[in-house]
């Protein structure tokens, strides 16, 4: 053990200038990564700030008593799975079939232009992107415009003032913002697909669609299922803090309180830190489930998986 | 004849195709078109006679001119521009650091540093535990809250560790024969050679840092460490709050007179010039570094 130390010691110190260039990272990591970890010890304690993380007396299952028993928290759960299924089941495809398209374009300029367009939404910040959309969502905003226009809509319909289009307005808004960026990498998957097999389908007779169905979606197979299984275990912070943040208001409170707006709420205006600390914890967990779930689910239907 | 048929088929394929494209680019570019076109219209015009759709009925560079010497918009570019570059420098600095060390093999404790880094990736404590340790740090309403919690990522570090991967040992073996630390070999050699994923990291995190409006809501208190990302927040945030005092209050005069305070204290045009301002200087350093870009989105779909 002794000489074990000895070593290390002596390594370290010969390793002294590596060990400086890593150090910086170290310690930012430490105390932002590592300590707010130990700091989620506060959901089975009693937080006061007088008395800081360490210092705050030992409450058990206290708070986890209280949000099982906390019908407010109910909803901002519904909200946060609605929301993350809405966008899973409506997001996950479309920049596939975006990249599928991209791909059978033959004119590169046309081909640049759209995916350059395509990739602008992603630049913008949440907070300009929830500015633009309430005003796209107005009552004299082009939505209501051109369903109005096109006879779909007999008068302007208040999405933001009505809580059962919540989950839509968010989840659409997103898909804009995020749909173009998305596709890069299956675009990227496309193109490592071997030239030899198209030639051989259009030898065969296969026309456009075929080839794009038959070999092109077959290709990338695997960057999908991969990154479905990245989108699962993720499913819980799918739910976008930022627009259900800046989107909320009184008329539609009912569906857009999701649980990072709920924790924030609840933790840091109303002081509540180890109730929401608590919330976070299960959180996490449901999450940490789904991950494994997902993983285990892709290793027995296609053979792939992360872990 | 099966010739000709085929022909016409894929022509259509291709019709379809390229319709179909166009309007989805039309409907990824209308609402910041719609903000473009507002923007340069007069301000009184848009009280007056409502929003434009196609484009301005009274032209004026008007708003831009007022946006610009306005103290508060002067003060939340500084901010933001302070932020973003500051960052861009220390992430980048301390992630590729942090991989050129690790990937030493004879490194001892090395298996330590990958397994800590790996795991920030999955894990982390949350908001709540988060905001203690900053406000216990001192960081609460201090500028260095931009820079330091995010400084790490583990991310960037992945794309560090591909790309110095690629480089031939021989090229720092020559320089350690030579007498050179690792630190010189680092900033005389490795620095200069992996310049092209500096570009894509600087990019990642100029974009992340530009568009971050929630520290500045959670962290900070003082108007002067306002950024131009939370202007758009703010805005939002206090039509909510008057929204809400609309529905609540039963004296509606003068929710009619805090409305009208609010369209006067900051006007749609002046609004849209502001976005316009925040917006295109991160889309166009985009194209620059677009094919750097990719390779990073690789790595970090795989591994992120």
């Amino acid at each position: 053990m002794r000489a074990y130390l000895g070593t290390l010691r002596k390594d370290l110190w010969r390793q002294r200038y590596l060990l400086a260039l890593l150090l910086p990272a170290l310690v930012i990591m430490i105390v932002f990564r590592y300590l707010p970890i130990l700091g989620l010890q506060i959901a089975f304690k009693d937080f006061s700030f007088r008395l800081g993380t360490w210092g705050s007396p030992w409450a058990g299952f206290k708070q986890f008593q209280y949000l099982f028993q906390d019908i407010t928290v109910v909803p901002a759960i519904v909200n946060t799975l609605g929301i993350s299924i809405l966008k899973l089941v409506l997001g996950f495809p479309l920049p596939i079939v975006l990249a599928l398209m991209l791909n059978e374009v033959r004119n590169n300029q046309f081909r640049r232009t759209v995916q350059t367009i395509s990739y602008m939404p992603h630049f913008i910040a949440y907070s300009v992107v929830a500015l633009m959309l309430s005003i796209a969502l107005a009552n004299w905003g082009i939505v209501n415009k051109v369903l109005t226009g096109l006879g779909i809509l007999q008068e302007p319909y208040l999405f933001l003032g009505r809580a059962e289009a919540f989950w839509w307005v968010v989840v659409f808004t997103d898909i804009w913002k995020e749909t173009g960026w998305s596709s890069i990498i299956f675009l990227a998957a496309l193109t490592a697909i071997p030239v030899e097999l198209y030639e051989a389908a259009t030898i065969d007779g296969a026309n456009r669609f075929q080839k794009m169905v038959r070999i092109s979606l077959p290709g990338i197979k695997p960057t999908v299922v991969l990154l479905l299984i990245l989108q699962i275990g993720r499913i819980v912070n799918g739910a976008n803090f930022d627009l259900s943040y800046l989107l909320r208001n009184a008329l539609n409170a009912a569906r857009s309180e999701i649980l990072p707006t709920y924790i924030l709420r609840v933790g840091i205006s109303m002081g509540r830190f180890s109730y929401a600390t608590a919330v976070t914890l299960i959180f996490a967990m449901v999450s940490l489930i789904l991950v494994v779930t997902a993983n285990f689910a892709s290793r027995k239907l296609t053979k792939e998986g992360l872990f | 004849m099966n010739g000709a048929r085929q022909f016409l088929r894929d022509h259509g394929f291709d019709t379809v195709n390229t319709i179909l494209l166009v309007l989805f680019s039309l409907l990824m570019i209308y609402p910041l078109y719609q903000c473009l076109i507002i923007s340069f219209s007069s301000g009184v015009d848009i009280m007056n006679r409502g929003v434009v759709y196609l484009w301005p009925r009274v032209f004026s560079t008007n708003s831009y001119v007022r946006v610009l010497q306005d103290e508060g918009f002067l003060l939340y570019a500084r901010n933001s521009v302070l932020r973003t570059v500051l960052g861009a420098f220390v992430s980048v600095l301390i992630t590729s650091m942090f991989a050129y060390a690790i990937l030493h093999r004879k490194l001892r404790l090395r298996g330590l540093f990958a397994i800590l880094g790996l795991i920030t990736m999955y894990f982390n404590g949350g908001m709540i535990p988060t905001f203690i340790v900053i406000r216990d740090l001192g960081l609460y309403d201090n500028f260095l809250v931009y820079i330091l919690p995010e400084a790490f990522n583990m991310f960037y570090v992945l794309v560090f560790l591909a790309y110095f991967k690629s480089i031939p040992d021989a090229l720092e073996e020559s320089a350690l024969v030579d007498g050179a630390s690792e630190i010189t070999i680092y900033f005389r050699i490795m620095l200069p050679v992996i310049k092209p994923v500096v570009a894509c990291i600087v990019l990642f995190v100029a974009v992340f840092q530009w568009s971050m409006w929630v520290d500045t809501m959670i962290y900070t208190d003082s108007e002067s460490l306002n950024v131009l990302s939370f202007y758009f927040a703010e805005i939002l945030i206090r039509q909510q709050f008057i929204a809400t005092t609309v529905m609540q209050e039963t004296d509606a005069q003068m929710t009619d007179a805090e409305l009208q305070s609010l369209k006067e204290a900051s006007s749609l045009t002046m609004q849209m010039a502001t976005m316009l301002i925040t917006v295109v200087p991160i889309m166009c350093i985009y194209p620059f570094l677009q094919k750097h870009f990719v390779k990073g989105i690789m790595i970090g779909s795989v591994k992120g």
